[in-house]
């Protein structure tokens, strides 16, 4: 047994697999980047980078995932069964380490790394990060909400039940990029009750738009009220300035697609925003956000201030300056929030693999030398 | 393309739009010079300051960079510039004749040329043949709509005829924008009436008639209440007050929102002129913000601009030279630390505009190649020391050329494609040069040379529509990434080049049998495997410390974004070479042919993802070059395949 897995060791730990591994990593990289131009970075990221397998012209290559995995496993091979521990050896070892760590920080990264961002007007706090790229429909009524679904699990002729409300949901449209119109005596059947934007708009799919961010998903709901034979229909899409609201058996509930917000920890009060520009010119030089940052767990409050390239961290999350936004009550900032278990790897990566490339460096000219 | 001149998104109203339109209208207003036939001398007027695009630099900068942009050219006069700057801001008229637009399209030339010969006007088709703001002026007026339509037109939809017409409208307007900017000053094409008491009738300026403006409109009122519209019935006073109010109004109304020709430094602002904001003549006359001293600065402008409408060339120079004393002795009054180097930096752009240090630089290595070639050859042995002396004497203007783009930036000169061109034919250079010293072998001045020349030669793509000294975005605004990553991932760039180009030597001396040439050859190749393993090195770090910048400031190490993914392209490619080798599946050529291909990479990693135009780096986007690099792609892979063949024939 023991000699088979070093012989499995031995295999994987070649310079062969590397060399036979990166071109399909050196391809993957390509065709990733350049797809960027046509689908965008998240879709290409997502199609590409963090996949197991993609088809190119119909034809099924490994994914980052895979090709990662595989770079990963073989320099722990290489590292376990192959290594000479000598020093002469020992700026190799200590490069290949380096690149193990950054591939294991990497794929923890990828499985665990969330990341949204905050908007907060001037004056104002926050603690819901809303998610860059997931959507979801929000059922409510007046007290709580009722229902969270993911716009991803979502599909035409879906069906919601729940014994909180006294109606039954079916999805007749859904698009993750909607096309908004104007609505005409035929765009829905007469058979329903149409109230909110359905009243006067439709919603159709329309392609993708490169950035994720710009899209605007929105969904088309008919309602079967279960006490009556009364039949319902609203669209709505993210964005709309308030919920969509319906009264059925007495009550209301209301409907809403909005992006997928998350807690964090503690909140962000924004006390003021600055853009700095160059003289004489509206490109900004620097923005920064002065915040305070309360956390009732730990009972503390303190100032601190994000600008470009200064990010705060502080319980795992990084918040950096992202953007920002001149809103009717005034300014306002929007940070991005990252939450990366992974993010000491690379720093720690980074270190050893400097040390061992410098050290094998060294060592190599040493040798030349004497030679 | 071109970033320095900002007014397109307010072009998009019609109403700018007809502002313009109407600019030569406006133009005319101001008389037209009487002597412009004299030589001037602008040594002190091109150092002049003025703050342009975020950043105080001399007027001669500012001149050169319109006048490239205008022409799409970059090996431009810095003379013809000034003189061209010179008589736009002082004798607008005159100037609105000065042919100084280039158009490379041909539909859109042919289109302009047949507008013309409609109207009768010039019909010149020659190829190189400049248009003038007259010329244009003819032009646009008939084509108001197509303007106003492509202003508001989504860019994916715009053809090359579009692009090429809003990008001349985009001077045209600048050019406008320039004539005006000291027509508050310039004496009017009127007479006023005999009965009205000006000072200096024989050159009344908007800022002359500005005190009595009141009493005249009252009077011109009292004149149309009178007599109506019907100006057969004014008297000759009457109607040369009408004009004078006319051009008046014309003029103020055209030019009060005229920011383009910041020349005034906020005397009440307590900081560095680097820093504060600057006001044009018109914005200081408007918003009415005027300090005492910029009375005395413009009544200095404002005998220049006398000076040069009257061809005194002796009092031009003493005006010009009082403006800049005057400038420099305020500056000197600052109360804030280093707030003085004003005159350092308008003395130091001055100089690398005159130097031009990058285009000696590129002379030399030219010279320093030849000579290397030559050396080989027997009977020219002796040029060996010429091409030494001329690869010494090109690093050091090239060193001295991005010192001081660091002095004016206070960056590392990094930061934009041309300056990393520069930079990286600077590391390639030197490091050859260190080979050079090291095994005493001309090939090495060959490699350096070739490098380093092709690399400049590249930058000048860059320089011909933009200023090559720019402020950055807010992201990149940080002078120890800058030091750090950039610095270092442009080192492996260098690296990556000469190896490239030593591993096209390594072929071409497989081409020979002799004995010493083969020695020559094995040594190269342990060059050639060492500058690898270094430029592998150098790369990955460059590229790790990119990934930790994007940590501390996206908080995230990878995001594959485009640029980030060209670096890991350089590292991965060199990695696949060296364990090809180090597996010995490679064999020496395979490797050489592989490191060879590696300027390919280097230029998609660099170039090529520009070309996407997607991802964070948005700095570095360009357009056009895409023809320039898949040629250069096809014709490496041609000539190293060439070579490959050849030398595996001969051994």
């Amino acid at each position: 047994m023991q000699k088979k897995i070093n012989s499995v060791g031995k295999k994987l730990a070649s310079p062969k697999v590397i060399f036979w591994l990166l071109p399909f990593l050196i391809g993957l990289l390509v065709i990733g980047t350049v797809a960027q131009k046509y689908v965008g970075l998240y879709q290409a990221t997502n199609e590409y980078f963090s996949s197991l397998y993609f088809t190119f012209y119909g034809v099924p290559l490994p994914g980052g995932y895979t090709l990662i995995s595989i770079l990963t496993v073989s320099i722990a091979a290489k590292l376990i069964f192959k290594s000479q521990w000598s020093w002469k050896k020992s700026g190799i070892i200590l490069t290949h380490l380096g690149v193990l760590i950054l591939m294991i920080g990497g794929l923890l990264t990828a499985f665990t790394q969330s990341e949204g961002f905050l908007f907060i007007p001037e004056g104002q706090s926050n603690n819901k990060v809303s998610d860059y790229h997931k959507r979801v429909l929000v059922i409510a009524d007046k007290k709580s909400i009722l229902a969270e679904l993911a716009f991803t699990d979502l599909r035409i002729g879906h069906s919601i039940e729940r014994d909180i409300f006294p109606f039954k949901i079916v999805v007749s449209g859904i698009c993750e990029n909607c096309e908004i119109s104007k609505t005409t005596d035929d765009t829905y059947s007469d058979e329903f009750d149409l109230f909110g934007p359905a009243q006067f708009m439709s919603l159709s799919p329309k392609p993708l738009h490169k950035e994720n961010e710009r899209n605007i998903a929105g969904i088309t709901l008919d309602i079967y009220d279960n006490g009556s034979a009364d039949k319902y229909k609203t669209a709505m899409f993210e964005g709309f300035p308030k919920p969509v609201s319906l009264e059925v058996g007495g009550a209301e509930y209301f409907f809403a697609v909005i992006r997928e917000k998350r807690d964090i920890p503690f909140s962000v009060r924004l006390v003021d925003f600055e853009k700095e520009t160059y003289p004489g010119t509206t490109k900004a030089s620097e923005y920064r956000s002065h915040i305070v940052i309360k956390d009732d767990e730990k009972e503390v409050e303190w100032p601190a201030t994000i600008s470009m390239n200064e990010p705060l961290r502080y319980r795992g999350y990084t918040l950096y300056q992202s953007s920002f936004d001149q809103t009717d009550q005034g300014e306002a900032t929007v940070l991005s929030v990252v939450k990366n278990e992974g993010w000491l790897f690379s720093y720690f990566a980074t270190f050893i693999f400097i040390i061992g490339l410098v050290l094998h460096l060294i060592i190599e000219f040493k040798t030349r030398k004497l030679s | 393309m071109c970033k320095f001149f900002q007014i397109s998104e307010i072009a998009k109203s019609t109403r700018l739009f007809v502002f313009f339109i109407t600019a030569f209208m406006v133009i005319s207003i101001p008389s037209i010079a009487q002597a412009q036939d004299k030589t001037f001398h602008f040594q002190d007027f091109e150092r002049l300051p003025i703050l342009h695009e975020g950043r105080v630099k001399p007027l001669q900068s500012f001149a050169a960079l319109h006048y490239r942009w205008y022409q799409g050219e970059s090996g431009i006069s810095h003379d013809d510039a000034i003189n061209w700057l010179a008589q736009t801001i002082f004798d607008p008229q005159g100037a609105s004749h000065y042919p100084v637009f280039l158009v490379r399209s041909k539909e859109l030339k042919n289109s302009i040329i047949s507008e013309l010969s409609d109207k009768g006007d010039d019909v010149d088709t020659e190829p190189k043949r400049l248009f003038s703001v007259s010329d244009l002026m003819v032009y646009f007026s008939t084509k108001q709509k197509a303007i106003e339509k492509l202003m508001t037109q989504d860019e994916a939809s715009k053809g090359a005829f579009d692009h090429a017409l809003e990008e001349l409208y985009k001077k045209y307007i600048s050019a406008a924008a320039l004539m005006q900017s000291m027509s508050l000053y310039l004496p009017l094409d009127v007479e006023p009436p005999s009965d009205v008491d000006l000072s200096d009738k024989s050159a009344l300026s908007l800022v002359d008639i500005h005190p009595h403006y009141s009493r005249l409109k009252a009077a011109l009122n009292q004149v149309v209440k009178k007599k109506k519209s019907d100006i057969e019935r004014y008297t000759e006073d009457e109607q040369k007050l009408t004009h004078l109010m006319f051009a008046y109004d014309q003029l103020y109304s055209r030019g009060q929102g005229n920011d383009y020709f910041k020349i005034l430094p906020d005397f009440w602002g307590n900081g560095s002129y680097l820093t504060l904001n600057w006001l044009s003549p018109w914005q200081q006359f408007i918003s009415s913000k005027g300090h005492p001293d910029h009375k005395l600065y413009l009544s200095l402008w404002r005998d220049m601009a006398t000076a040069y409408r009257s061809g005194d060339v002796d009092v031009f120079k003493s005006a010009s030279q009082k403006a800049y004393t005057f400038l420099m002795e305020r500056e000197k009054d600052i109360p804030v630390l280093n707030a003085q180097k004003l005159d350092l930096k308008l003395s130091v752009e001055v100089l690398y505009n005159v130097l031009r240090p990058t285009n000696v630089a590129m002379i030399f290595y030219l010279i320093a190649l030849t000579g290397a070639l030559l050396a080989g050859i027997s009977r020219f042995g002796w040029m060996g020391y010429v091409s030494t002396g001329a690869m010494g004497v090109a690093i050091s203007f090239q060193a001295l050329a991005l010192t001081l783009r660091g002095i004016l930036l206070e960056r590392p000169p990094v930061t934009t494609l041309y300056e990393s061109l520069l930079f990286v034919s600077l590391v390639t250079a030197l490091l050859a040069f260190a080979f050079f010293v090291k095994s005493r072998s001309q090939q090495h001045i060959i490699y350096g040379a070739l490098g380093a020349f092709g690399l400049i030669f590249t930058s000048t793509v860059f320089l011909a529509d933009q200023d090559s000294l720019q402020m950055l975005v807010a992201v990149l605004n940080t002078n120890f990434w800058l030091a750090t990553h950039v610095l270092i991932i442009t080192l492996g760039y260098g690296l990556c080049v000469l190896a490239s180009l030593m591993a096209h030597g390594w072929f071409i001396y497989g081409l020979s049998s002799k004995q010493e040439i083969k020695e020559k050859r094995e040594k190269l190749f342990k060059q050639i495997y060492f500058l690898s393993v270094i430029a592998l090195l150098v790369t990955t770090i460059g590229t790790v410390l990119g990934g930790i910048w994007a940590d501390q400031s996206w908080g995230r190490f990878w995001g594959w974004d485009p640029k980030e993914n060209g670096a890991l392209l350089i590292v991965l490619w060199l990695a696949w070479v060296i364990h090809g080798r180090v597996s010995s599946i490679f064999s020496k050529a395979g490797a050489m042919f592989w490191i060879g291909y590696l300027n390919v990479i280097v230029a998609l990693a660099w170039f090529g993802v520009n070309l996407l135009g997607v991802g964070l780096h948005s700095y570095g986007f360009i357009s056009g070059i895409a023809l320039g690099l898949f040629g250069f792609i096809f014709c490496e892979t041609v000539l190293l395949l060439g070579l490959y063949y050849m030398s595996k024939k001969n051994n």
